[in-house]
């Protein structure tokens, strides 16, 4: 070959070779930029519409004071070692991880950001999700507590979505009775709009 | 345009005995890497179809692949069993709508024997939730009968009444066979495209009373126990292998993980399906995206090959494109001809690849459906895979270019009357 | 000088990065309906000139006429369309396109040119009907028609190029070398059977050769050693 074509032709080849790891590389999923524990940020562009923007703490109900367990005990005074410190931490954690449902949400129209975890999935498309607010929840760290989900049925099968995507959820809220005290009640909506999470 | 696009057919066509293996090359380079994305998507699709409805699946503590592939897929061993009372306590749990325990470890002909309860055909679904039915015949109502799969009833060619004997372990060859105590089949469950089709279902009372007389995974030289005497002994499990959970409330599904997980009497691990498939899908995605390149590398090669092909005929082809010069093709022609050329025979290539995978899935998807359980579709392309071919496509045209350049050059030195 | 179909003035070309010019004409003409016989032995600058007149090489100075356009101030793509309108070409040997049919390697003139498809089609024919009338005329039998062109003598091949080059009427036949490739018993029915046609089709014939011994026949004889002014030849690029 004349010097002329040898160099086109070489950098034709190394144009091929640079090309096709994006073959792989495109093809299989996504890259995730979130990191465990993150959570998404409340502000999003769409000003007008009938859903209320609410935050996860908006979830807990308004009476559930966190320090309950911590009252009548003033760390100060107590020694080190005390097992009634570690008495009141134990009941807070329990009565967080029980915390109760705010059914002064049920009915809402509510538009609140999360990530996906998965109930129902056929054929890459997710037909029943569970909302959580945090990344990574249920793989990496431990899961929310009840009233910290939302048990989701999108419109209709989600295609394009799968574990631990961030997505806006629009719809009305509604408070699941439960039949026992133990606290099996929880929230659930379905859904009107899913949408992919953008800033 | 059309003119050099029918010049650029026939003149590809007049040289295929050269052109065939390249074209050969590409077939298989396409084939090739089309089919690594098909079986990865088929197998997650699969798999994903393989149980619904199911909340949690419940083991002995050992890692959430290893559960789902031995409790759902019945490939691969448990590491450790579960007490029967730590499945009554699971049970019992006022979060459970249904639990479903399936106890594993013997085998029919290679295909795994699961012993459970009536809640199996009761509440197991697969798909988009769609339950199990029976294409003839009904659940086990004695001791000794068995509900087998689709796959299980074509492959053997059983039919309701046959009388089966299980063996222990897991493989094809060399097992103790618990040939005292045979089975009659009962059920056969419709198709499901799911691992259910090759599994054999018992009872778990079946399961302990093929065991009566064995210990320590031997039977006891010497001692055997009839099988019309099994039912007066006691049959009530001593232990599951695993437990599939339904809960009343599905956005509870932490807090009972929660409950299982951190059970005091033996370590167990509760997992969330769907997550655990996804752990899965994480592990193998790295190992198919390295299965990806290497196999767009061999397209590329393959490319390069053609590319090599056409170059070094460009030099007998000069009188021709002088002639083409000469009743009035500009430079451009010459190139616009070279590099669709080029690309026509990739063309070609992909089609013959395309035909070719679809002939293999055709072939095999029976085999790997009969002994993993996966379903394969037959078909010539889906939509996803139509992305990777343009994506190939693409590639291709880029190099049709080379040749299609190198002629426009030489047709623009020689001009009329090349000096061969 | 008014019906001049070819015209050179003033021509000078060189090769790229060649030290001196290659072909130097001052004066080189063409009328409608002349037959010139160019004599052109090897070195003498002729597949450059072919390559001027062709459109395919731009001279280094000078005027390039044809049919009234001016070569030199026109955009290579228009040089490229006039050469295929107004040019037919008839090569010494492979004139023919190894994966095209007889009847197809007639037509390829018509399918870059517009113009001599419409004037192909004038005679009220289809275009396979004046291929065929042409290579009728050529004495080419109709069942060699869809034969591969291979498997065409060397004689049969030269006058299907004939043919090629005839089709749709073009003002100018160019031809280098035709009978170089042929018998000797055969060169001179050739040239006769060449030159019938192009008066038939109006066509200004320009015919190159080293064989001084055919240049009768012809109504004019230029030599193109004595008209090339360049003193070295390099006819390699």
């Amino acid at each position: 070959m004349q010097p002329t074509r040898t160099i086109p032709f070489a950098a034709l080849m190394l144009l091929l070779l640079a090309i096709q790891p994006t073959i792989a590389f495109s093809v299989s999923g996504t890259v995730k930029d979130y990191q465990v524990g993150d959570r998404l940020q409340q502000q999003d562009s769409n000003k007008k519409s009938k859903y209320q923007k609410i935050s996860w703490d908006d979830l807990i109900p308004k009476d559930w004071d966190p320090m309950a367990s911590f009252k009548g005990i003033n760390l100060s005074k107590l020694k080190d070692t005390d097992p009634r410190a570690q008495e009141a931490l134990q009941k807070l954690r329990e009565s967080w991880n029980n915390a109760p449902i705010a059914d002064a949400m049920n009915g809402k129209p509510i538009r609140i950001p999360g990530f996906i975890v998965p109930l129902e999935e056929a054929k890459h498309q997710i037909t029943e999700f569970l909302l959580v607010p945090y990344f990574g929840g249920c793989i990496h760290v431990p899961p929310p507590p009840a009233n910290q989900i939302i048990h989701v049925f999108p419109p209709k099968p989600l295609n394009k979505l799968q574990m631990m995507d961030a997505v806006w959820v629009s719809g009305t809220l509604e408070v699941f009775p439960s039949d026992t005290n133990m606290g099996s009640a929880g929230y659930r909506m379905k859904a009107e709009i899913v949408e992919p999470y953008k800033n | 345009m059309k003119y050099l696009l029918s010049l650029a057919a026939r003149s590809a066509w007049n040289r295929k005995l050269t052109l065939g293996l390249t074209v050969m090359s590409i077939a298989l380079s396409v084939a090739l890497l089309i089919g690594v994305e098909r079986v990865r998507q088929d197998a997650q699709d699969s798999f994903a179809q393989s149980v619904s409805g199911t909340d949690l699946v419940v083991g002995a503590r050992t890692s959430p692949v290893q559960l789902m592939l031995y409790a759902v897929f019945h490939i691969g061993d448990a590491t450790n069993n579960i007490h029967w009372q730590t499945y009554q306590d699971i049970a019992v749990n006022p979060l459970v709508a249904w639990t479903i325990p399936v106890s594993m470890g013997d085998s029919h002909h290679g295909f795994p024997v699961v012993g459970t309860t009536m809640d199996y055909f009761e509440h197991f679904h697969y798909g988009e939730s769609v339950p199990l039915t029976f294409s003839s015949g009904k659940p086990f109502a004695s001791l000794f009968d068995a509900v087998i799969g689709a796959e299980v009833a074509d492959h053997l060619g059983y039919h309701i009444g046959d009388k089966i004997t299980l063996s222990h372990g897991m493989g094809d060859i060399g097992l103790t066979e618990h040939a005292d105590k045979p089975f009659t089949v009962t059920g056969v469950l419709a198709r499901t495209g799911t691992p259910v089709d090759r599994t054999v279902h018992v009872s778990l009372e079946a399961i302990e009373a093929i065991h009566l007389d064995w210990q320590g995974g031997a039977k006891i030289p010497g001692f055997s126990i009839p099988a019309q005497y099994a039912s007066k002994f006691n049959l009530i499990p001593k232990e599951v292998t695993a437990i599939l959970v339904g809960l009343k409330n599905r956005a509870g599904v932490f807090k009972m993980q929660r409950v299982v997980n951190e059970y005091h009497a033996e370590p167990l691990l509760a997992v969330l399906p769907g997550v655990a498939l996804d752990q899965l899908w994480q592990v193998v995605s790295v190992a198919e995206r390295a299965l990806l390149a290497v196999s767009g590398m061999v397209v590329v090669v393959g490319l390069c090959g053609l590319i090599a092909v056409i170059l070094a005929s460009l030099n007998e082809r000069r009188r021709e494109l002088a002639i083409l010069r000469s009743v009035g093709a500009r430079p451009l022609d010459i190139f616009l001809l070279l590099s669709a050329e080029g690309l026509f025979i990739t063309v070609i290539g992909m089609l013959f690849g395309m035909a070719l995978l679809s002939a293999l899935t055709a072939t095999f998807a029976p085999i790997i459906q009969s002994h993993y359980g996966l379903m394969i579709t037959p078909r010539f392309v889906s939509y996803d895979e139509l992305g990777l071919l343009g994506m190939v496509m693409g590639v291709s045209l880029l190099a049709s270019l080379a040749p299609g350049y190198g002629a426009y050059r030489l047709s623009l030195a020689d001009g009329l009357t090349p000096r061969i | 000088m008014a019906n001049s179909v070819i015209r050179l003035e003033n021509l000078a070309f060189r090769y790229p990065n060649a030290d001196n010019v290659c072909l130097d004409i001052q004066e080189l003409h063409a009328d409608a309906g002349d037959r010139i016989f160019i004599y052109g032995p090897s070195g003498s600058g002729k597949s450059t000139l072919l390559g001027l007149l062709g459109g395919v090489l731009t001279p280094e100075r000078g005027t390039i006429s044809l049919l009234g356009h001016e070569l030199t101030s026109i955009s290579p793509s228009a040089r490229d369309r006039l050469r295929a309108d107004h040019i037919g070409f008839v090569f010494q040997q492979f004139n023919l396109i190894p994966y095209l049919s007889v009847t197809d390697n007639v037509l390829l003139s018509c399918r870059f040119s517009a113009r001599r498809h419409s004037r192909a089609l004038a005679s009220g024919n289809t275009l396979h009907d004046e291929a065929a009338r042409l290579l009728d005329h050529l004495d080419i039998a109709p069942e060699l028609r869809h034969r591969p062109v291979t498997q065409l003598s060397v004689g049969q091949q030269q006058r299907v190029a004939v043919a090629r080059a005839l089709i749709g009427r073009p003002e100018i036949v160019i031809a280098d070398e035709p009978t170089s490739a042929l018998d000797a018993e055969r060169q001179s029915a050739f040239l006769d059977l060449l030159s019938r046609e192009c008066i038939d089709a109006d066509s200004t014939l320009l015919f190159v050769s080293h064989d001084r011994r055919l240049a009768s026949g012809f109504n004019r004889e230029i030599a193109l050693p004595s008209l090339n002014r360049a003193e070295t030849t390099q006819e390699f690029a």
